[in-house]
């Protein structure tokens, strides 16, 4: 399992069209089924490993390598703060992806990629040989010094993390302070922790009927990032104190205290019952040391996903490489619904690759996101995005044409309607992923 | 090590009659029809010397069937296996005698591949696969009746059989085509599985990972865990421990019987903008526009009525503020392609 094989006498089935025997259609080299490595089981590497399967059927093998057996879904899991969805109730697994579409489903990390040899190196030594490799690991923190995950949770990455904050929340008398940073954009989930704000506040003052607790957000960037008017309203009814441009420079762990600067002034420091820092976000590990980089986030070619990075002699790095879903830096958000939707352009670039095709020159990508607001609204923001020849980047279509002032993102403000359709919402972006 | 479990049929609880110069071979009965993965499944047929034939499949079904003694030196068999799903065949003449019995693993060369793992959707015929008898007739390095290497069948396939070749095939780890569960050394780094703490070679000692039945599928993702035939589903002992599933914390299989798990298998990438556009409906409308709640299903409408809602939509006629933002997004000729191909896409229940 650990290297390609050629012991097997495989003819070229290069233009032969026999529709039996030769490997359908398909121009390689190798003298195998070429091997597509997803590192990742997220909404991006569970969406492009199903489609690559979908589409590409028997021409094509494909591997997923994710620690997890079972994958809690970010989106929704501020429902679990005020206890109307469980982690169980967003927790999937693969078996659709081993047993429906015959995917390899190995659940281990990935240490280094070789991208000479094409091979990746697993947790366990394991090697295992690529003919493309998709990185799909999502986010990691760029923690401040103090910081205890443990104890003062993020929540950013759904399960242990998320019931840990939500016992952090139920523990809380009337009187008591929650406080919660906001990451320097870009982030995942965009409207993600000004909609945490909004449900914590809800859950705090209609539930649990507390009239005397605070709930407060630090912003580290200078204004809130997306639905700025429905999240201002939202901070006004319930009382939330925002505060902007609020740097987050260390955390004292124990006594649950966040020093921060705002605006580069001297550094204040608060400290709460419940402490919500969500750490400044980059690129997952594997794409840092793949060497794939550049800042945080990896650079591609929107129309493949392909890694774009070169070494100092102007060689790729990265080819047969490709990055998808947060940890891309292309200028498309990161988030669960837009990193399903580029893992389909990933996958249909792909399959056209391996077949001498070039992709699609202009290739379409979306993003939809429903926030609750309480338990029983939720607002929503919407957009969609062209490839920029100029530019090489996706930028987001003007979708109200019709207005004044030009809008490039659509946004419905909070209705007990849109609470309803984002469960419509969720529950198929759930099946076309993991389903 | 694996703790490699005889399948059911040689576990001694079903002694075959045995036929002199046949090695055996019972009545010819499928025993595993009802494992099967697809809606559909499709038949191998072939005549052997009176054998044991079992199919080992990437799901971790398994599947065995005895030739018939017609009375002929040709023992006719045909096995059913689930279509679309990557198998493996295993022969074993004199099958219920321990000391003579050989195990040969079934490779076919189509003249154009050479390959052990097999994906069908149509019947095929091996023929006369003309297998050892004797031990003394096979290359069997340590003795164990286990032929070393496969045996190869050449063999024009029809269309619907396709041969495949893995760099990586969880069925057979070092690839030289016997499969895990007879290979006594299943990635080849020289030591015998009994010694080997790692069987196939990926780093992790082999007591930390599940494969009860060890063939290569981790019980997570194997639908007939203790390979006795008996999908998980319907098997109340999923790991063939002897502890009953209620009792038994360590079986893992919560898979749902009776999905249809049929996917299409190209023969050609076909490239369809109109496809790759409509995927990105799919967030919002389920995979190939078949909604899996209330919100409207897409697929089935015809093109023009698409359109027509499209177009409703852009102009704000219809009130839907999303699709209006969305419609805005696309051109009259993508809303047109995307269209095309999802009226080709077979509608659920959520048509509006």
């Amino acid at each position: 399992m650990n290297s390609q094989l050629s012991r097997r006498s495989l003819l070229k089935a290069l233009g032969l069209g026999l529709a039996a025997t030769t490997l359908p259609g398909l121009v390689r080299a190798a003298d195998t089924i070429p091997n597509i490595v997803v590192v990742g089981g997220g909404f991006a590497g569970a969406t492009v490993a199903k489609y690559l399967k979908m589409w590409g059927g028997l021409s094509v093998q494909v591997t997923i390598i994710e620690p997890n057996s079972t994958y809690v879904s970010p989106i929704l899991s501020n429902l679990v703060l005020n206890g109307q969805k469980t982690t169980d109730d967003l927790s999937f697994n693969y078996l659709n992806h081993s047993q429906k579409y015959a995917i390899n489903m190995i659940h281990n990390t990935v240490d280094t990629v070789d991208n000479v040899a094409k091979s990746v190196t697993l947790g366990s030594g394991q090697v295992i040989s690529y003919s493309k490799l998709i990185l799909a690991p999502g986010i990691d923190f760029d923690s401040v010094p103090g910081h205890d995950f443990d104890k003062v949770p993020h929540a950013w990455k759904a399960g242990v993390q998320t019931n840990l904050l939500k016992d952090q929340i139920d523990s809380m008398q009337d009187g008591d302070s929650f406080v919660m940073t906001v990451p320097k954009a870009p982030y995942r989930c965009p409207p993600g922790p000004y909609e945490r704000a909004c449900v914590v506040a809800d859950y705090l003052k209609n539930n649990k009927g507390y009239t005397g607790c605070t709930v407060t957000v630090l912003d580290a960037n200078p204004a809130i990032t997306v639905e700025a008017e429905t999240f201002a309203a939202a901070f006004a009814t319930y009382g939330i104190d925002y505060v902007h441009s609020a740097d987050v420079i260390s955390v004292d762990s124990d006594t649950k205290t966040v020093t921060y600067s705002v605006s580069g002034a001297a550094s204040a420091s608060m400290t709460a019952e419940t402490l919500n820092v969500i750490p400044n976000q980059k690129a997952g590990s594997i794409v840092f040391a793949a060497g794939l980089t550049e800042g945080n986030w990896a650079p591609i070619n929107p129309l493949t996903y392909e890694s774009t990075k070169l070494n100092s002699s102007d060689v790729a790095l990265g080819l047969d490489i490709h990055i998808i879903g947060d940890s891309q830096g292309t200028g498309l958000p990161k988030a669960g619904h837009i990193a399903n939707s580029e893992a389909k352009i990933c996958a249909d670039a792909i399959l056209r690759a391996l077949k001498g095709l070039e992709p699609d020159p202009a290739p379409k990508t979306n993003s939809a996101c429903y926030s609750p607001i309480s338990s029983t609204t939720a607002s929503w923001l919407t957009a969609v995005y062209e490839y920029n020849s100029t530019t090489k980047l996706m930028q987001p279509i003007d979708v109200i044409p019709n207005n004044d002032v030009v809008d490039k993102y659509a946004a419905g403000g909070p209705s007990t309607e849109n609470y309803r359709a984002m469960f419509n919402w969720s529950g198929n972006l759930f099946s076309d992923t993991f389903s | 090590m694996n703790l490699k479990r005889a399948p059911f049929v040689l576990s001694g609880i079903t002694m075959a009659v045995l036929l002199a110069s046949c090695g055996g071979g019972g009545e010819g009965s499928d025993t595993a029809t009802s494992l099967t993965t697809s809606s559909t499944t499709s038949v191998v047929s072939g005549t052997v010397p009176g054998t044991l034939i079992e199919a080992f499949c990437a799901d971790g079904t398994y599947y065995h069937v005895n030739s018939t003694n017609d009375g002929t030196s040709e023992h006719p068999f045909s096995i059913s296996l689930p279509n679309n799903v990557n198998c493996r065949l295993v022969m074993t003449t004199n099958e219920n005698d321990p000391i003579n019995k050989v195990v040969t693993a079934i490779q076919i060369d189509s003249g154009l591949v050479s390959s052990g793992l097999l994906n069908m959707s149509a019947d095929f015929d091996l023929g006369y696969i003309d297998l050892a008898m004797d031990r003394a007739d096979i290359d069997d390095v340590n003795g164990d009746g286990i032929k070393d290497t496969p045996l190869t069948v050449p063999l024009s396939l029809p269309d619907g059989v396709v041969l495949l070749s893995y760099s990586s095939d969880s069925l057979d780890s070092d690839g030289d085509d016997v499969l895990d569960y007879y290979d006594h050394d299943d990635d080849n780094d020289g030591l015998s599985d009994d010694v080997d703490s790692d069987d196939d070679g990926d780093g992790i000692d082999d007591v930390d990972e599940v494969d009860s039945d060890g063939d290569g599928i981790d019980d997570m993702y194997d639908r007939d865990d203790d390979n006795d035939g008996l999908s998980d589903d319907v098997d109340s002992d999923d790991d063939g421990d002897g502890i009953s599933d209620d009792d038994d914390d360590d079986h893992n299989d919560d898979y749902d019987s009776g999905v249809d798990t049929v996917y299409t298998p190209v023969s050609e990438y076909n490239v369809t903008s109109g496809r790759l556009l409509a995927s990105q409906c799919a967030q919002c409308h389920g995979t190939n526009g078949s909604s899996t709640n209330s919100w409207d299903s897409i697929a089935g409408e015809s093109a023009s009525e698409l359109i027509e809602e499209m177009q409703e939509f852009k102009s704000g006629e219809e009130d839907e503020p999303i699709m209006e933002a969305q419609a805005h997004g696309y051109t009259d000729a993508e809303i047109q392609a995307l269209a095309s191909w999802l009226a080709t896409q077979s509608s659920s229940d959520n048509d509006d």
